[in-house]
């Protein structure tokens, strides 16, 4: 069963990229996007170019942020056993964002591309060891829940700060508001090289976690007495996350609501184990942003940044989700 | 005229009171400049936008006597070509600050992007607004010229200032047969259409703007693929302190490396005032795409429009 | 055989003004083969008992040992192959199957880093057998009864294969077939040869199949009450740990309040289920 719904989910993905690949905002043919993508990267022409330069990148990026926000919802949820918590409970998107902030601010962007998204990673690196040390050593998840939103709501109100102190930068708010919005726009292979291995690292991790967060929904005593405890999985399930969502914010901005939905989706269909849960959270993650980022780019005639996509395609999936649920409790 | 009085009276006593929290525009200045105000008689005018900062200045020193204030932006390189323009004397105002209306000016210069709200304060409180119309050409310019001049009761001054720019302009054109090269400007992905300032100092120096060839209207985001798509002959980029950078910048986004401009060498990088010009700058613009186009058809061919 | 044994421990809580002694000097061994039943009033620190026998804390005082080893000190993934424990009754968060809830007791079995555990399924087919409750393995857990869902959880406990059982109120706010049934279960699972320490409030069921009774509380805290059934469940120790009085019939212990005089008919008459 579980292996049916992860060749459905891994179809979905790949049918996904291909549409991604072979149609998008430019005037070549899918059929000469497909082919150019037979042929292989090395070859001349507009549709290679745009094909292996472009869209590639493109793909594998919202592919490699998708997995990496519908597995880090999958473990906080389970983590925190509260159905709400999506990555950014953690507080560690607010301290990325004020890191990128600080970045654009001093004029960082300036030296290269990939300043920006390493003053991301940065920003979730300390908010982790801020978050498990300001804390007491070895909180419960419940601590670790409310200090990530005091850690969050406490690096938001600093990056609100640096854009109110810099009234002098026009265009500061611009650039942050763009990188807040989330956005794929001229990623390139670089971008992948840098999320792909801490994705990687953070889904093989959580994949590990799964059995010790199955036994967390047993409760705090009977996980103890089964050998799991509580906190060390919190620390771990917490560093796995923030791998997980730091690589994701760090190359792609900020986007919404994949790490709160995608879970509950899956969840609704495949049930609570965290195996499966992990897994396809991973793939139909990637299916969904890959797939919302090429509808949207295909069928409207303005870009809209992709955080803004899942939103509008997300937030209905959830309240009609939510009107099931709450249909299923009165019954 | 008593009522008013008492309204920026009170107003500089709130300024006052608030003295050390606003360090950008200290209540001093105001004080100071009220009591001293610049120029005898006349109308005083302040200057919230940067091109009617540029337009008081060249309009000549009858004008300038008049101006109590000129905008915050006046002397910031990225935005201005003409930084430290105006004597250190006069104040540099943010828009809608209550600074600005401690300098009792009868006229307030600002833009139809200036923001509704400040706009209805500075009129609630009795001062005259000279709003300029869009900034989207050399018409633009003429006519906020025309009305800033003809405020100032210098219609004259106005009328040889235009003269000069037209002239200035003008020597610029260019006609390139019936193949012209084209050109995109590309701004962080934004490109300008129809209908904005670079487009009609592209077609007057003798350039196809690829963008509103594309049916673009305005600045507007468009995708990278779209650029590759026209393949535009030059493409002309802004940059800060460091253009060669900015050109370096632009090439190694994904896939513009095939873009023919990259291939031939012709991304132009035109320091940012440059490119957002909207008055006398737009000279400068054009001759820079004049200059860029020559490169690219024989010198023999272009004739004087 | 593992066995679990209680030298001299003391059970204690925290409270305002320092800790507060439930229960001191106890010393008894849970044997394979036999139940030991923890009873006393709501307070009297069973549950604490419980904890600290199943390995999750250590006693104020004295120590708990599993086989050698003190229980506390073992490596948590081996005293959970040895041990299980099954807390009060919390509702679960998640809507499992009850196939998925019992193959839970499998995590300490499971290896790194796959979570390899050859014969887990086969533990779990029998634990839900040995539990009678095969025909609900596909079942939601929410779908159950409150009777259906203790059996469940119990087969989670047979899944982990421990030789030792620790139960904190498994028949509690069940009505009598099934709370009797839960008690049948567990002399059934005493039978097999495992250990069991089961926290109970109904007497009567403690009665039923207890080998050894530990009594906490009362006016004697921190002394208990250590026996079997027939020397710790009796008038003279139940009316002065619960402060009523009590009757003992064959089958039956009935209450009265304290300051009544028992007129030997009416509301005394014991009534079974």
């Amino acid at each position: 069963m579980t292996g049916r719904r992860v060749a459905v989910a891994s179809a979905v993905w790949l049918a996904a990229a291909l549409a991604g690949l072979a149609v998008g905002p430019s005037r070549i043919r899918a059929m000469d996007a497909l082919h150019a993508l037979w042929s292989g990267p090395g070859a001349d022409g507009l549709a290679a170019a745009v094909v292996w330069e472009l869209r590639m990148p493109r793909v594998l990026v919202a592919s490699l942020v998708g997995a990496a926000l519908g597995a880090a919802g999958a473990v906080t949820q389970g983590l925190f056993r509260n159905p709400m918590a999506g990555p950014g409970v953690l507080g560690l998107g607010a301290c990325a964002a004020f890191s990128a902030t600080c970045a654009v601010a001093l004029g960082l962007d300036a030296h290269g591309p990939m300043v920006v998204p390493a003053a991301a990673a940065a920003g979730v690196a300390v908010g982790l060891v801020l978050l498990l040390g300001v804390g007491r050593p070895g909180a419960s998840p419940a601590t670790l829940l409310l200090s990530g939103i005091a850690l969050g709501a406490f690096a938001s109100a600093l990056s609100t700060l640096v854009l109110a102190l810099s009234t002098e930068q026009w265009d500061l708010a611009r650039k942050v508001l763009s990188w807040l919005m989330g956005s794929f726009e001229s990623r390139s292979y670089d971008h992948v090289a840098l999320a792909a291995g801490p994705v990687t690292a953070g889904i093989v991790l959580a994949w590990m976690l799964r059995g010790d967060l199955d036994v967390l929904t047993l409760g705090h005593e009977a996980a103890l007495s089964l050998g799991v405890t509580p906190r060390r999985t919190g620390l771990f399930a917490v560093a796995t996350v923030a791998l997980l969502a730091g690589a994701a914010t760090a190359v792609a901005g900020a986007i919404g609501f994949v790490g709160l939905v995608v879970p509950h989706l899956v969840r609704l269909r495949a049930g609570p184990r965290h195996g499966p849960l992990i897994v396809l959270s991973a793939l139909w993650g990637a299916a969904g942003l890959v797939g919302v980022d090429a509808a949207a780019r295909s069928l409207l005639a303005v870009s809209i940044p992709p955080g803004v996509a899942t939103s509008l395609v997300g937030a209905p999936i959830f309240l009609w989700m939510l009107r099931r649920a709450a249909r299923g409790w009165l019954a | 005229m008593t009522r008013r009085r008492d309204v920026l009276r009170s107003l500089a006593a709130l300024l006052l009171a608030a003295a050390c929290g606003r360090s950008a525009e200290p209540a001093g200045t105001s004080e100071r400049t009220a009591t001293a105000p610049r120029g005898g008689g006349g109308t005083k005018f302040a200057s919230q936008t940067l091109l009617s900062d540029e337009i008081l200045w060249d309009l000549g020193p009858q004008v300038r006597d008049r101006v109590v204030a000129v905008s915050s932006l006046a002397d910031d390189p990225r935005y201005s070509l003409r930084p430290n323009l105006w004597p250190a004397e006069v104040p540099r105002i943010a828009t809608g600050s209550e600074a600005l209306v401690a300098l009792e000016p009868d006229v307030v210069i600002v833009a139809t992007f200036t923001a509704p709200e400040v706009r209805e304060r500075l009129t609630h409180l009795g001062l005259e607004l000279l709003v300029l119309p869009p900034m989207t050409g050399t018409a633009a310019y003429r006519r906020s010229v025309e009305a800033i001049a003809a405020r100032a009761e210098a219609p004259e001054a106005g009328r040889e200032l235009v003269a000069r720019f037209e002239t200035a302009f003008a020597s610029h054109g260019r006609v390139r047969g019936i193949d012209p090269p084209s050109i995109v400007a590309y701004a962080a992905g934004v490109v300008a259409g129809s209908g904005t300032t670079f487009d009609e100092a592209a077609r007057h120096t003798g350039w196809v703007n690829a963008a509103a060839a594309a049916a673009i209207a305005g600045h507007a985001k468009v995708d990278p693929e779209r650029l590759l798509d026209w393949s535009p002959d030059a493409v002309v980029i802004p940059c800060g302190e460091d253009c060669g950078a900015a050109v370096a910048a632009f090439v190694a986004l994904p896939g513009f490396d095939r873009l023919d401009a990259v291939r031939h060498d012709r991304v132009v990088a035109v320091p940012d005032p440059v490119l957002h010009a909207t008055g006398f700058g737009l000279v400068d613009l054009a001759a820079r795409l004049a200059a860029a186009c020559d490169g690219i058809v024989p010198p023999g061919e272009v004739e004087a429009r | 055989m593992s066995r679990l044994s209680f030298e001299e421990v003391t059970v204690e809580v925290p409270a305002a003004a320092g800790p507060r002694r439930l229960a001191a000097g106890l010393t008894v061994c849970c044997e394979p083969g036999t139940i030991t039943c923890v009873v006393g009033p709501n307070g009297a620190g069973k549950s604490t008992l419980l904890r600290i026998a199943a390995g999750l804390g250590p006693p104020a005082a004295g120590t708990v040992r599993l086989d050698e080893a003190p229980v506390h000190t073992w490596p948590p993934r081996d005293r959970a192959r040895a041990l299980a424990y099954l807390p009060q009754r919390v509702p679960l968060t998640e809507d499992l199957t009850v196939r998925d809830l019992v193959a839970l007791g499998r995590h300490p079995h499971r290896r790194w880093p796959l979570g390899t555990d050859p014969n887990g399924d086969e533990a779990v087919r029998r634990a839900l057998r040995r539990a009678g409750i095969e025909h609900l393995a596909a079942r939601g857990v929410f779908s159950l009864s409150g009777g259906e869902f203790q059996l469940a959880r119990i087969a989670r406990l047979l899944a982990t294969q421990a030789r030792i059982l620790v139960l904190d109120e498994p028949t509690t706010a069940l009505d009598p077939a099934h709370a009797l049934a839960i008690a049948d279960l567990l002399a059934a699972l005493a039978h097999d040869g495992r250990a069991l320490l089961v926290a109970i409030h109904d007497l009567e069921l403690a009665r039923r199949i207890a080998s050894c009774v530990v009594c906490l509380g009362g006016p004697d805290a921190p002394a208990v009450h250590l026996g079997s059934p027939h020397e710790v469940l009796v008038p003279e120790v139940l009316d002065r740990v619960y402060g009523v009085r009590t009757r003992l019939w064959p089958d039956a212990i009935a209450f009265h309040p304290a300051g009544r005089s028992d007129g030997g008919a009416g509301p005394a008459a014991p009534v079974r289920e």
